[in-house]
């Protein structure tokens, strides 16, 4: 029995997450994009003015300090992190990078929770750490020009960490909410919550007033038994890739649902769920053709253009408008200089995830049954 | 051979991490959330009984030099920070203005938890963070909320009471609020 337990945890671990490394850099670029070009990376600064009797740090790096440290040192993280993006991005020194990324965000945000409460953007640091061990930077990148073509080896263990990691996220969330008695048939939590979060937090969005005029406590017990099942079954789900493709599927869902309701947006989230969405989503984009042509953009001539155009389009400006941005990067640069306002910019990204979300189904659905009908030719 | 001792040993971290998973969840649960961790937020504890949705809400009530009473939100005056640390923030300013009162208001800090599962319970207590407040950051505090306070109401503000209401909306009416009690109140004077 020990044996086969053995086999399998180590099918799970080292074959069940596997794809292609052509996939792997690609992800890795579209992670970079992403916080380079939409969510952009925090601005620790913004905290350095705080008065020092909110410092109250839980334990952390951050409660070997007794105050927030100064401007510049918080000025020189966030800094340093974008251009470790820009670095990511391009695949250049993609091992070092990517921990240096996990540590800077992991210092800068620890800073930034001082006040007491963690805000949960673990795809900051979780995925560079974890990607760092996977060789995400030998396919598509400046690194593998470097080793002139030679074919370098990448491992998917670091893949199957952050399925388990996500997985048990979701795991802690169904059961403390458990905990909080949310399973207590006179709750109804989901409504309590939705209520607490639109009178106190003042945050509505398009389904909130619609959803508070419903009084049927049965709707909402089932919404509260719904969603703690889910998330505590997040985690056996993550050690078979298959089922806990249908479990990512429908945490976009609940996501989106979590948005339109409560105005929450765990905006990152997505991008760490890309890991394991069908890969047919990434077939189409990945031919022979563009692979090339990926590659042939991968080098230090473009690696430097766009780290000049970038410190002139949004480090400059991002300097010169201080106080009316809270994120370093291309849109949220753009948003302050245009005053546009967060909740157009976050309700086109989940209009994207949707879409993305379902052409992966829809993808999946189709290969399924491409290949039921091949069986049954055969 | 070489490969197979690495896949063995990277099984074991593996192992170990599971086993870590587990720990720092519990320590969440009983001593507080570390940083970084590898958990989401809760959402946790209904809020209310079988008839009432239950909501705390703190006002800071102003009386300024031209003797008029303002009611300001926790919004307006924590304007500058993220929205989701202002909860945290206004347990701190509870905190410190406890240490000026010598009073105990406790805001959101549930240092208890039950499991209830039908008539089924089990309740642990979890161990709070202590709350350490230095006399000169007490005197700070004292500025930064006068002149905070003075911003806003556009006066001089020489008092203000932080109170605390229970404001109690209806489960069976459309969420319609139904009564507001006063639970507990602070006063400082600048």
């Amino acid at each position: 029995m020990m044996k086969t337990f053995n086999k399998k945890f180590a099918y799970w671990l080292f074959e069940d997450y596997k794809f292609t490394g052509h996939i792997l850099g690609f992800y890795r670029i579209i992670y970079a994009l992403v916080i380079i070009f939409v969510t952009g990376t925090i601005e620790f600064e913004v905290i350095a003015h705080a008065p020092s009797f909110f410092y109250n740090p839980n334990v952390s790096f951050a409660s070997f300090f007794s105050a927030f440290p100064p401007f510049w040192v918080l000025r020189a993280i966030s800094l340093s992190v974008i251009m470790l993006m820009v670095c990511l991005l391009f695949g250049y020194k993609t091992r070092l990078v990517s921990i240096l990324i996990a540590i800077l965000q992991v210092a800068g945000l620890s800073f930034f929770y001082a006040f007491g409460k963690i805000n949960h953007n673990v795809a900051y640091w979780l995925i560079p750490f974890f990607m760092a061990f996977s060789g995400w930077g030998n396919y598509l990148s400046i690194d593998a020009k470097n080793k002139n073509g030679k074919q370098q080896a990448v491992s998917f263990w670091p893949v199957a960490l952050v399925a388990l990691s996500i997985g048990f996220m979701m795991f802690s969330a169904g059961f403390l909410k458990f905990a909080g008695g949310w399973l207590d048939i006179d709750s109804q939590a989901v409504k309590g919550q939705l209520f607490r979060n639109y009178s106190l937090e003042e945050k509505s969005n398009l389904l909130t007033d619609l959803l508070i005029s419903i009084n049927s406590n049965t709707f909402w017990e089932f919404s509260d038994y719904l969603i703690v099942l889910f998330e505590i079954a997040f985690l056996p789900a993550a050690f078979s890739s298959k089922i806990y493709r249908y479990f990512i599927f429908f945490a976009i869902l609940f996501h989106i649902a979590v948005y339109l309701s409560f105005n929450i947006s765990f905006a990152l989230n997505p991008l760490m769920y890309l890991l394991f969405i069908n890969r047919s989503v990434f077939d189409g984009i990945l031919k022979k053709e563009s692979i090339n042509q990926i590659n042939r953009f991968m080098n230090i001539r473009n690696f430097l253009i766009f780290l000049i155009l970038f410190i002139l389009l949004v480090i400059i400006p991002d300097y010169l408008l201080a106080d009316s941005v809270k994120k370093l990067g291309l849109l949220p640069c753009l948003r302050g200089l245009f005053d546009i306002p967060g909740s157009i910019i976050q309700s086109i990204w989940w209009v994207i995830c949707f879409i993305i979300t379902m052409y992966a189904a829809w993808a999946g659905f189709k290969k399924h049954d491409a290949f039921e009908a091949d069986a049954m030719k055969n | 051979m070489r490969q197979s001792h690495r896949k063995e040993t990277l099984k074991a971290i593996v192992a170990g991490y599971i086993v870590f998973l587990f720990l720092q969840l519990m320590f969440r649960l009983f001593v507080q959330e570390p940083f970084p961790a590898i958990v989401y937020p809760s959402f946790a504890g209904p809020l209310g009984d079988q008839k009432y949705y239950i909501i705390k809400k703190p006002v800071f009530i102003t009386y300024t030099s031209q003797h008029d009473t303002l009611h300001i939100g926790r919004n307006k005056v924590l304007a500058e920070y993220p929205g989701s640390f202002r909860g945290d923030m206004m347990s701190r300013i509870t905190s410190i203005l406890n240490a000026f009162s010598g009073q105990q208001v406790d805001y959101l800090k549930r240092n208890k938890k039950s499991f209830r599962l039908g008539n089924w319970q089990y309740t642990i207590t979890r161990k709070l963070k202590p709350d350490k407040i230095s006399d000169s950051d007490k005197v700070k505090f004292k500025k930064w909320l006068k002149n905070r306070l003075s911003n806003i109401a556009g006066d001089d503000v020489k008092q203000c009471r932080l109170a605390w209401y229970k404001v109690y909306y209806s489960k069976s009416e459309s969420s319609k609020k139904v009564k507001k009690e006063l639970t507990n109140s602070l006063t400082v004077k600048f």
